[in-house]
């Protein structure tokens, strides 16, 4: 079939959407956040750029794949469907998965500001966010991804990579890491990212769920630690 | 939204069922008795008459699975009802133990609780041993209603106890879901299998044989000087940890109506005795009363 000339200025649109999107100047204040992974580097978990990549890598896995990512399927398909008890349901139910006070406030906040982000893009989407209250992340950046007609599979991409920049972007903040160490990390997870994208799709309901102990564990006490550059 | 299947009904097969109903009856006076009402159960699995070592209030009671193990194909299904202002502790006399499953069967233990206006249920059974060549599946769905309290630990252990036999194959998914009112209030799910490279993670089970989550659905945090005492025991004990004495790891963390404690350690007996030093400290602010160790723990 012929692509059409209104396709390509569509595709066009859509990945200048994306970009927008993934920009880490996106004004939600992600980077204030490290989920977890100032404790691990404080308390020496990961002590150089080679246990910081397997931290990041797990996470992604086994963190975003089973739990964030299904989980934006789900919100996304309701957006779409406008469907009020679908959307509170699923966003209830990621928070009620929030390991700790710190990542569920994380979730909160950002997902407050992204709210109000949307309602700067277009004071219109009041119509769309009293669908949602109390928004997380997921479900705000859902909405974006419809609103700008980006398909799910380049939307979910474009979601864990910002999420995988902000977690280097945290490990050169904190440790400090050096550029090249956090490139190289970036580069390693693209296809753990392309992976975990594809895997999320064939979750059922009943798989979801991230059981990162660990990463429960050094949010919870990196809501006591001493001093931090990230918040709590 | 619809409930979630946990096992397919073809994979299903019950070893044995109880279920049972806790009511509460107005004493003279202001007092209430937490009676257990009806009952019913087929299969090894059965209960004790109810013990009232704290007052008549309060039911302790011990769930009994004589032959204590589970093969492949092997499900327990626990449902209870603790109706309006009723007050149920539930403990376990031994671990639970999931066997080498050599079936295509799962194996596994479902526990529904469904918690009146006013009701608490207290869940404190001793740990699940996950032996080498398991596939477990572990749920528990509790339902709480209006100001209903759920305060319960679950503790489980991969392979035989001080790594003689150590978990080398075989699978477990392990969920809890609560929900308020009909809301989700927390949900945790472990899901892994034996060669998963989350185990030796330090973002996963950091190469741990035992991980247990103690969680009460209460704002117990929000107590300052409680708080300021349960900080100062989780940073005691993983202040030895950072000596060099890795005996476990814990951490609390308060959300919005529902505290949760976690540990990762080597060791069952660890886990057990910190979960019950935590139990100690916050009962009061949970049932309003201290601490009363089930006899059953003792022997």
């Amino acid at each position: 079939m012929a692509t059409t000339a209104t396709d390509m200025r569509r595709d066009r649109q859509s990945l200048l959407a994306l970009l927008h999107l993934s920009s880490p100047g996106l004004p939600i204040g992600a980077f204030a956040y490290s989920q977890g992974l100032e404790y691990a580097l404080d308390c020496g978990w990961c002590s150089n750029a080679t246990e910081v990549q397997s931290w990041i890598e797990c996470n992604l896995k086994t963190g975003l794949g089973q739990l964030d990512m299904p989980i934006y399927r789900r919100m996304y398909h309701a957006w779409q469907n406008r469907s009020e008890s679908e959307l509170q349901h699923w966003n209830q139910t990621l928070l009620a998965f929030r390991e700790s006070r710190e990542l569920y406030d994380e979730d909160v906040q950002v997902g407050s500001a992204f709210a109000q982000w949307h309602l700067g893009q277009d004071r219109g989407r009041q119509a769309e966010l009293s669908l949602c209250p109390t928004p997380t992340v997921v479900s705000m950046h859902a909405l974006a991804s419809i609103l700008g007609y980006i398909p799910i599979e380049q939307a979910l991409l474009g979601f864990t990579w910002s999420w995988c920049e902000n977690q280097v972007a945290s490990a050169s903040k904190a440790m400090p890491m050096g550029q090249t160490d956090g490139q190289r990390i970036l580069q390693a997870m693209l296809p753990v990212i392309e992976a975990a994208v594809q895997g999320s799709a064939a979750l059922r309901d009943d798989q979801i769920g991230s059981g990162l102990v660990g990463m429960a564990i050094a949010s919870s006490l990196h809501e006591c630690q001493y001093s931090r550059l990230f918040r709590s | 939204m619809t409930s979630i299947p946990f096992l397919k009904k073809s994979q299903r097969r019950w070893l044995a069922e109880f279920t049972a109903c806790f009511t509460a009856h107005d004493l003279e006076g202001q007092a209430t008795a937490t009676r257990l009402g009806a009952t019913s159960h087929f299969g090894p699995l059965r209960v004790q008459r109810p013990f009232f070592p704290e007052g008549a209030d309060l039911a302790h009671i011990y769930l009994l699975h004589p032959p204590g193990g589970l093969v492949g194909g092997d499900h327990l299904n626990i449902e209870l009802e603790v109706q309006s202002s009723a007050k149920v502790l539930v403990t376990t006399p031994s671990a639970g133990k999931l066997y080498r499953n050599i079936t295509d069967m799962s194996q596994g233990q479902t526990v529904s609780a469904t918690i009146a206006d006013g009701g608490v249920l207290e869940w404190l059974p001793q740990e699940n041993i996950l032996f080498d060549g398991a596939t477990g599946e572990l749920c528990s769905r509790i339902a709480l209603y209006g100001t209903a309290i759920y305060s319960g630990w679950e503790i489980i252990c991969l392979g035989r106890p001080e790594g003689e036999k150590p978990f080398r194959s075989g699978s477990l998914r392990q969920r809890l879901e609560i929900t308020r009112d009909g809301s989700p209030l927390f949900i945790d799910q472990i899901n892994f299998s034996a060669d998963d490279a989350m185990l030796a993670n330090r973002a996963g089970l950091a190469d741990q044989r035992v991980t247990g989550a103690f969680v009460v659905t209460e704002d117990v945090l929000g107590n300052r000087e409680l708080t300021a005492q349960i900080h100062a025991w989780q940073e005691r004990i993983n202040a030895g940890e950072a000596a060099g004495n890795p005996r476990g790891l814990v951490a609390v963390t308060q959300k919005p109506g529902v505290f949760v404690a976690r540990l990762l350690t080597d060791k069952a007996e660890w886990a057990r005795d910190r979960f019950q030093e935590l139990w100690t400290q916050l009962r009061p602010a949970i049932v309003q009363r201290p601490a009363c160790v089930p006899r059953i723990w003792r022997t």
